[in-house]
């Protein structure tokens, strides 16, 4: 009989001391939120794209962001191949949670800057397996569209992790941005987000996303590559970063509708 | 979500074009001669000289500069359902090259064959060759400079043309062309100086290019008597050669944009004081021995454009549009009383578009376009206000390697209108396949409408490499 209050004791408590050992959700999110990206970059981005037949598209672009103040703006220019070479994307990311991004597409067909709605995060990026939320997010998370909390901790590539799971605040929320729930493994040392399985509206697995060779550059934690498997369709996308450059300078003239239109 | 292929993802007209009278009962117009008329210079070989030889001149000094080609090849056929045979079986091959000078000097060169093997869009030759684009491109400060043959578009609208008049337009497929290839690329010095947040740009075009017109048994030649003057019966028709401004300096366009971003809303004013590329048909009447006559003189008029463009998101939807006055338009008239044929007015057009990106890969975007004569005097071939809408649905599937769209545009007035559905497909990075439709409805008297016995089926294969 003690023994069996024991093992029930152990049972309802263990759960709590378990919690008690890991870090807050959001105290994770913090931290990789906190985590140095430089004031700006500068890189090389080539997008592999793989159907479930293995037939492949490969886009090479050169990417750019800066900050400026609590303001991000990126813009992605596309090199090749030729049919969507010129193309570019740019993105306003406020810091003000109440005020929309802005965001542009210049199409060469059309030879004109589109703007383009902010609240499409969803949506995936010109036919990768990552949303335009993910592409302005980059290693970030965002605090306000998810309540966390941390379940656990699992080795991934030989590195220690927290397990946080994150679920949208709302269902619009969760409308916008296409997932019910996010699980994702965060590095306990540099806090770089190793592993995040993603499920749909419907609670069922939508897609696996992998970082991996993470190494310093220029004394910053860096990506070099980003692997997006879609359990849907059974597509991926691999983002192979190169040339990462935090020192150079970027003209703020970069992120401009005319240097869109000019292109690089 | 959007649609990044070459290709149809818009098209466009501005409404309404004045054709030229090729089909006038009793004209005596020289048909060969209609080229040299009617339709733009081609070459302008003075400028491309200069600055092919600039160009050179450059590329000898710089050991170190970096060159890349490419060249892109558009095999489409075009099967009339009306009459059960084909309308068009047409090649075209578009080299293009970039050369980078250093210095943040580019120069690029754009070039053009088109081969048709059935001969019905264009029935005066078979094969084209054109240098399209020709500029060197670089940097002094913060502000770009453009010089050369060039495309220079304005506005935020898709297709329906307000402020994106810089260019002329080739109407030899009517609006069903790819927008990129019917703009008509003009030489000029095109400057863009960031002054604060905002930057202006200023144009300098010299090119006396003017729209280009299908003519005579031409598939797309219109016809419609509400676009074309047609004389009282018995009258003899003389057409006179057109009457050109040729003076470089004098003659030459240019404009002025400024252009900003404010608080979520992207602005621009628009200014351009250019020759219309429609000529206005002026007409004089005589009694003859052979009985009445109407001489008709096509002289291109000097106008001013003021406008403005905007356009912001606000949740799922994006809100844009474009604005503009032109003064001195020249419309013609089937009225006898009207001395010289014409009516000269101003015009007030705007264009506002919502675009909505509500449910994932889908893009849903409508247009009203609404333009107004000033002078609306009887026998004018235009109504006083013109009213067209139009619709875009588009929805990607499979990571937008294939995409389905309709564009339907549709004129309120006459109730005719065009369709056009079509289905792509990305095979690979370099070979794109599109099968789609024209369908004009409607009112033969009207811009579409003419054309509705002109339905047919397209499909085609674009190489890129």
């Amino acid at each position: 009989m003690k023994q069996l209050i024991i093992t029930l004791l152990l049972t309802l408590t263990t759960p709590s001391l378990l919690a008690a050992e890991l870090p807050d959700g959001d105290q994770i999110a913090s931290n990789i939120n906190a985590r140095d990206e430089g004031h700006s970059v500068i890189r090389t981005l080539t997008m592999e794209m793989t159907d479930k037949r293995g037939k492949q598209r490969i886009r090479k672009t050169r990417g750019f962001r800066k900050y400026f103040g609590d303001e991000k703006r990126t813009a992605i220019y596309y090199l090749s191949p030729k049919n969507i070479k010129d193309t570019a994307f740019m993105i306003y990311d406020y810091a003000d949670m109440a005020i929309d991004d802005d965001q542009w597409l210049y199409l060469p067909a059309m030879r004109k800057v589109r703007r383009i709605s902010a609240s499409d995060r969803g949506d995936y990026f010109l036919g990768t397996d990552f949303t335009y939320e993910d592409i302005k997010q980059e290693s970030k998370v965002s605090i306000a569209d998810y309540t966390r909390k941390t379940i656990g901790k699992e080795m991934v590539d030989g590195h220690q992790t927290f397990i946080v799971e994150s679920t949208p605040v709302d269902k619009a929320t969760a409308k916008e941005l296409g997932y019910s729930k996010v699980i994702q493994w965060v590095d306990a040392e540099i806090w770089i987000v190793r592993k995040a399985e993603f499920a749909g509206l419907r609670n069922r697995p939508l897609k696996t996303i992998y970082t991996r060779a993470i190494k310093q550059v220029q004394g910053i934690w860096s990506a070099h590559l980003i692997e997006a498997e879609n359990h849907k369709t059974r597509h991926t996308t691999k983002f192979i970063f190169s040339d990462i450059d935090y020192q150079t300078e970027i003209s703020d003239d970069l992120f401009t509708e005319r240097a869109l239109r000019r292109g690089l | 979500m959007t649609c990044l292929q070459k290709g149809r993802c818009v098209v466009g007209y501005e409404e309404p074009p004045v054709p030229p009278p090729i089909t006038l009962p009793g004209s005596s117009f020289p048909r060969d001669h209609r080229k040299h008329l009617w339709c733009r210079k081609k070459g302008s070989s003075g400028w491309a000289l200069i600055l092919f030889a600039t160009a050179m001149m450059l590329i000898s000094t710089m050991a170190t500069a970096e060159i890349s080609t490419s060249l892109t090849a558009n095999i489409e056929w075009g099967y009339s359902t009306e009459e059960n045979s084909t309308e068009k079986l047409a090649t075209t091959l578009q080299p293009e090259i970039e050369i980078d000078l250093g210095r943040k000097i580019k120069l690029t060169a754009i070039g053009r064959i088109r081969s048709d093997a059935e001969n019905r869009i264009d029935t005066t030759g078979s094969t084209d060759s054109e240098l399209r684009e020709f500029y060197i491109e670089t940097e002094i400060g913060r502000s770009f400079l453009t010089l050369g043959k060039q495309q220079i578009v304005w506005g935020k609208a898709d297709g329906l043309k307000v402020l994106d008049i810089v260019n002329p337009q080739s109407w030899r497929e009517f609006i069903l062309d790819d927008f990129d290839n019917s703009r008509t690329p003009l030489w000029a010095l095109n400057s863009e100086i960031p002054i604060a947040d905002l930057t202006l740009q200023l144009l300098w075009l010299p090119d006396q290019s003017y729209h280009e017109y299908a003519t005579g048994s031409d598939r797309y030649t219109f016809t419609s008597p509400r676009l074309v003057p047609r004389p009282p019966p018995d009258v003899n028709i003389s057409m006179q050669a057109a009457q050109r401004p040729d003076r470089t300096i004098q003659d030459a366009d240019w404009g002025a944009r400024l252009a900003t971003f404010r608080k979520g809303w992207d602005l621009t004013l628009n200014y351009l004081y250019h020759y219309d590329d429609r000529p206005a048909l002026l007409r004089q009447l005589s009694i003859t021995t052979n009985g009445p006559l109407a001489t008709i003189t096509p002289r291109y008029q000097r106008s001013h454009l003021i406008g403005s463009s905007f356009s912001n998101a606000f949740g799922d939807l994006t809100l844009r549009g474009e604005v503009g006055y032109t003064t001195d338009r020249y419309i013609s008239s089937n009225a006898i009383a009207d001395i010289d044929g014409v009516v000269k007015t101003d015009e007030l057009s705007y264009v506002i578009g919502l675009d909505w990106f509500g449910f994932s890969d889908t893009f849903i975007s409508t247009q009203l376009f609404q333009s107004h004569l000033n002078n609306h005097q009887p026998g004018i071939l235009r109504d006083k206000r013109n009213t067209t809408i139009t619709a875009l649905l588009r929805q990607d599937f499979y990571n937008e390697t294939v995409t389905a769209e309709l564009l339907w545009l549709h004129n309120l007035d006459l109730d005719d209108g065009l369709a056009r559905p079509k289905l792509s497909y990305q095979m690979n990075d370099n070979t794109t396949l599109w099968l789609g439709a024209d369908i004009f409805y409607g009112d033969q008297q009207g811009l579409f409408g003419q054309f509705k016995e002109r339905d047919r089926f397209v499909s085609a294969v674009e190489i890129a490499l």
